[in-house]
C-alpha cells in the first residue's frame, strides 16, 4: 500500500489479492481473499489519520442501514489504539457506470432501470435519516445478480444541521446551494445529485450550465429530454425539477423512485372483468379497450392507458364500490361494478374487476 | 437440550448473544448484537457445536450468493472450541412458523407473492449454481407484518450439512422404514422432496428446489401438504412415480370466489408444472419468475382487522351478504362482501382477519379478507 506504514495488522481469515485495486484521496482500496468463508471482499482504510472520522462515518452509515441498493459492510478492522483503521466491505463484481451513456439511447428501459435503483437507494438512505453527500457515477456499480449498489459513504451525514467544514464532495455534483458558506447539508442535495447522474447516464458530456460555479448561474440547464427525446415525459419532468436551483422545489427521492417504478411496469398490467364466476373480458397492452353493456342497465366503457384502467365513457346508474362512475375516474385494483340503480334492488348486476399490480423485478 | 451459548456469551468479542431463538434438526440459532458494527445479526451454530467441513462449506456457499431475497451472510468463524456462521437479521418469524400460527391458507394472491419472491431467490441461487437443498417453510424468513412484505431465503448453511444427514438418513431408510423418527433431520425434508431424491439423492439437483417450491405453493394454497408428512408422503410420492401421474386435489377454496378464479386457474398450472414427476419438464427458477410476472395479482397493502357485523337480516329476513371489519390499528370500520371471504364458511362476527382497503361509498371496501387463526 501507498503512504507511510500501516498502524495495525491485518487478521490472518484475509490474504491480500490486489493490495491497491484504488486509491485516491486520503485512503486507498485493496481486495482480499477472506479465506474463512472463501469469498472476495474489499478493504477500505484511511492513509491520512486526519481523515478517520470520514471513514467513522462511512462505517456507521453502512452498519445503520439495510438496502437492497446499499453495499454490504462485514468487518471493521481496528488498529493498535483500538481506532478503527479499516473496514470491510462486499466485493462488487458486476458492471460500472461509466460508459453507461452510450447504451441510454438504445435502451430508455434499462437507463430508467438504473435510475429507478438509485432512486431508491437514495430513498432508503434518507429515510433512515442519512445523507450520502458524494453520490456520482464512480459510486455507483452492480452486484453479481445485476442490481445496482451505492457505495463510498466517506462524506455521509446525519440528516439536517450538519453544516459543511470544506465543502468536501465533487463538484458538478454538488447542489448551487452548496457553494454558499457555511451551508447545511440537506437530503434535497443527494436529490440534486441524483438529477447531475441522470444527465451523467445520458449523455458523453456535461451541459455548461451544470459546470459553472454556482451550477446553473447563468441560466437553468435544458431538459433531459434534449439528451433523451425517447423518455416519457413525467420521467423527464421529474429529472428535471430534481435539478432545481431552489432546494424546496426538488422531489423527494421516494417520489422519484415510486414514479420510476410506475413507469417501469408500464403496459405489464392486466385486468380483468368477473361476472358469475368467469372472466368476461381481459384488458391488457393487447386489448387496451372495453365496452361493457348490461341490457339496458348501464353501459360503461374502460380504457387501459398502460398505467392505469380508466374510465372513458358511462351511463348514469353503473357504480364502483357503491359510487356512481364518471368518465376519467380509475378504477381501483379491485373493485366491484353494480349496474342499475340501489331502487332496482336485485335484478342489479354485479362484476367485479380485479387489476394486476406488477413489481419492478430486478 | 442444553443451549450452547447462554444470553450475555461474547464470541470472538464480537457477537453477544442477545436470546436463543430456536433450534432447527441441525442447528442452534441466537440472536446477537455485532458489537462492531452495532447490529443485530443472527449467530447459528451446529447442534454438536464441533467443527464440521460440511457446516463452513455451507457457508461459503451462502456467502456466495447476494440478493435482496436471500439472507446475507455476514461472518464465519471456528476454532477449536466453537463454530458458528452469522447472518443478516430479518426482523420475523419463518414461513412454517407464520403458516402454523397465523393462517389457515394464503387467499392465490398472497401466495403468488410469497412464492414470485422464492423464486427470485433460487434463480439468484441457481446462476450462481448453487442448489439448496433443504427448501421448506421453515428455511423462509418473512416479516412479521400483515403483507408479508419481505421474503428471504435461508439456511444455505444449514442445508450442506443436512444434506449428508440427510443421506444416511436415507440409506438408514432404505434399510428399516422405522427409522424415520420424529428426531430426524430427514422428517421435515421429506414432504418437499422430489421423486428423484429418493433414487439418486447425490445427483439430484437444481429442479429438486422446483419441486419443493411447487409443494410449497401447494401447502400456501390449501394448508396442506400435497403428499401429507412422513412415511405418508415417501408412499404418495412413490405411488405417484409408479402411476406416472400426479393426482394433487385442487385446494377446497378454489372456484368459490369469483373475483380469483382466473389467478387459481394460473397459479395451480404453475404449481403442476413444478411438481412434474420428471426433473426434466420441470420450469427452471426463471421461468416460474416469468409466470408469475404473468400473474394477476394485487400486491396492495394488507391490514389486520376483526369481523365486527356479518349477515345482518334485510327487512324481509334474508341475511344480508357483507359485513364490516374494523382495523385493529386504526380502528375503522370497513365494508366486505362474503364473495372476498377466504376462509372455512361463512365469516362469523370476531374472527380475525388480514385484508386490503379500497375506496367506496359510504364505506371502503376490503378485499380481499383472510381469515387468521
Amino acid at each position: 500500500m501507498n503512504g507511510p506504514a500501516p498502524t495495525f495488522e491485518l487478521p490472518s481469515r484475509y490474504s491480500v489479492l490486489d493490495a491497491n485495486l484504488a486509491s485516491g484521496g486520503f485512503g486507498s482500496v485493496a481486495k482480499l481473499q477472506d479465506r474463512f468463508l472463501d469469498r472476495a471482499v474489499l478493504f477500505k482504510t484511511i492513509i491520512d489519520a486526519d481523515h478517520s472520522d470520514q471513514l467513522l462515518r462511512e462505517v456507521r452509515a453502512l452498519s445503520r442501514l439495510r438496502s437492497r441498493h446499499v453495499v454490504d459492510i462485514y468487518d471493521v478492522i481496528q488498529d493498535r489504539n483500538g481506532q478503527i483503521a479499516g473496514m470491510v466491505i462486499e466485493y462488487l463484481t458486476g458492471r460500472d457506470y461509466s460508459s453507461f451513456h452510450s447504451e441510454a439511447a438504445k435502451n430508455a428501459y434499462a437507463y430508467m432501470r438504473t435510475l429507478y435503483q438509485l432512486a431508491a437507494a437514495i430513498s432508503d438512505l434518507h429515510a433512515a435519516g442519512i445523507v450520502h453527500r458524494d453520490i456520482k457515477l464512480e459510486n455507483l456499480k452492480d452486484s453479481a445478480a445485476g442490481i445496482l449498489k451505492l457505495f463510498d459513504f466517506g462524506l455521509s451525514s446525519p440528516t439536517g444541521g450538519y453544516q459543511t467544514v470544506n465543502n468536501r464532495g465533487t463538484y458538478v455534483y454538488a447542489a448551487p446551494e452548496l457553494f454558499v458558506k457555511g451551508a447545511t447539508i440537506t437530503p434535497e442535495m443527494d436529490v440534486y445529485a441524483f438529477g447531475v447522474c441522470a444527465w451523467a447516464l445520458a449523455a458523453p458530456t456535461w451541459p455548461t450550465e451544470l459546470c459553472e460555479r454556482p451550477p446553473q448561474s447563468s441560466s437553468k440547464v435544458c431538459s433531459i429530454s434534449k439528451a433523451l427525446p425517447q423518455l416519457p415525459t413525467e420521467i423527464a419532468n421529474l429529472i428535471d425539477l430534481s435539478l432545481s436551483v431552489d432546494p424546496r422545489e426538488r422531489p423527494p427521492a421516494s417520489d422519484l423512485a415510486t414514479l420510476l417504478a410506475k413507469v417501469l411496469v408500464r403496459n405489464s398490467h392486466r385486468g380483468n372483468f368477473i361476472e358469475s364466476n368467469r372472466s368476461i373480458y381481459e384488458l391488457s397492452q393487447q386489448k387496451t379497450g372495453v365496452k361493457l353493456t348490461i341490457g339496458n342497465l348501464g353501459e360503461l366503457r374502460v380504457a387501459y392507458d398502460g398505467l392505469v384502467f380508466r374510465v372513458t365513457a358511462v351511463s348514469v346508474g353503473v357504480y364502483a364500490n357503491n359510487v356512481q362512475l364518471a368518465a376519467g375516474m380509475v378504477l381501483h385494483d379491485s373493485c366491484v361494478l353494480t349496474f342499475g340503480q340501489p331502487a332496482l334492488g336485485a335484478q342489479r348486476q354485479f362484476v367485479s374487476f380485479f387489476s394486476s399490480h406488477p413489481e419492478v423485478v430486478l | 437440550m442444553a443451549q450452547r451459548f447462554a444470553p450475555g456469551t461474547l464470541l470472538i468479542d464480537r457477537y453477544l448473544i442477545d436470546s436463543y431463538h430456536n433450534a432447527g434438526g441441525m442447528q442452534e440459532v441466537y440472536r446477537c448484537h455485532d458489537i462492531s458494527l452495532d447490529r443485530p445479526a443472527v449467530v447459528k451454530t451446529p447442534k454438536d457445536g464441533v467443527k464440521d467441513r460440511r457446516f463452513r462449506r455451507g457457508a461459503e456457499m451462502g456467502a456466495r450468493v447476494n440478493h435482496p431475497n436471500i439472507a446475507a451472510t455476514y461472518d464465519y468463524y471456528e476454532d477449536e472450541d466453537v463454530t458458528f456462521l452469522v447472518e443478516e437479521f430479518v426482523p420475523g418469524r419463518d414461513l412454517g412458523r407464520r403458516l402454523s400460527s397465523d393462517y389457515y391458507f394464503l387467499d392465490p394472491g398472497l401466495a403468488a407473492h410469497v412464492v414470485h419472491h422464492i423464486a427470485r431467490a433460487l434463480h439468484e441461487a441457481h446462476r450462481a449454481e448453487i442448489c439448496h437443498r433443504d427448501l421448506k417453510p421453515s428455511n423462509v424468513m418473512v416479516s412479521d407484518d400483515a403483507s408479508l412484505y419481505t421474503i428471504k431465503l435461508t439456511d444455505f448453511g444449514i442445508a450442506k450439512l443436512a444434506e449428508s444427514a440427510i443421506a444416511t438418513e436415507m440409506s438408514e431408510w432404505k434399510r428399516d422404514e422405522a427409522t424415520l423418527t420424529t428426531s430426524s433431520t430427514l422428517l421435515g425434508a421429506v414432504p418437499y422432496m422430489a421423486p428423484e431424491c429418493w433414487s439418486d439423492w447425490k445427483s439430484a439437483g437444481q429442479p429438486m428446489d422446483i419441486w419443493a417450491l411447487g409443494c410449497i405453493a401447494y401447502q400456501l394454497l390449501s394448508g396442506n401438504l400435497p403428499f401429507g408428512g412422513g412415511a405418508v408422503a415417501i408412499a404418495n410420492v412413490v405411488r405417484a412415480e409408479a402411476a406416472g401421474i400426479v393426482n394433487l386435489q385442487k385446494p377446497a377454496t378454489f372456484g368459490t370466489h369469483a373475483s380469483t378464479i382466473k389467478l387459481e386457474s394460473d397459479i395451480w398450472a404453475l404449481v403442476l408444472s413444478c411438481i412434474a414427476l420428471d426433473p426434466a419438464n420441470r420450469p427452471s427458477a426463471k421461468q416460474v419468475i416469468e409466470a408469475c410476472d404473468a400473474l394477476c395479482y394485487s400486491s396492495s397493502e394488507r391490514m389486520l382487522g376483526e369481523i365486527i357485523e356479518y349477515g345482518i337480516p334485510y327487512d324481509s329476513g334474508v341475511k344480508r351478504k357483507t359485513g364490516r371489519i374494523r382495523n385493529l390499528v386504526s380502528k375503522s370500520a370497513d365494508f366486505f362482501h362474503g364473495s372476498e371471504f377466504y376462509g372455512s364458511g361463512i365469516p362469523k362476527v370476531g374472527q380475525k382477519v388480514s385484508y386490503s382497503v379500497y375506496p367506496g361509498a359510504p364505506w371502503d371496501r376490503c378485499s380481499p379478507v383472510l381469515l387468521l387463526r
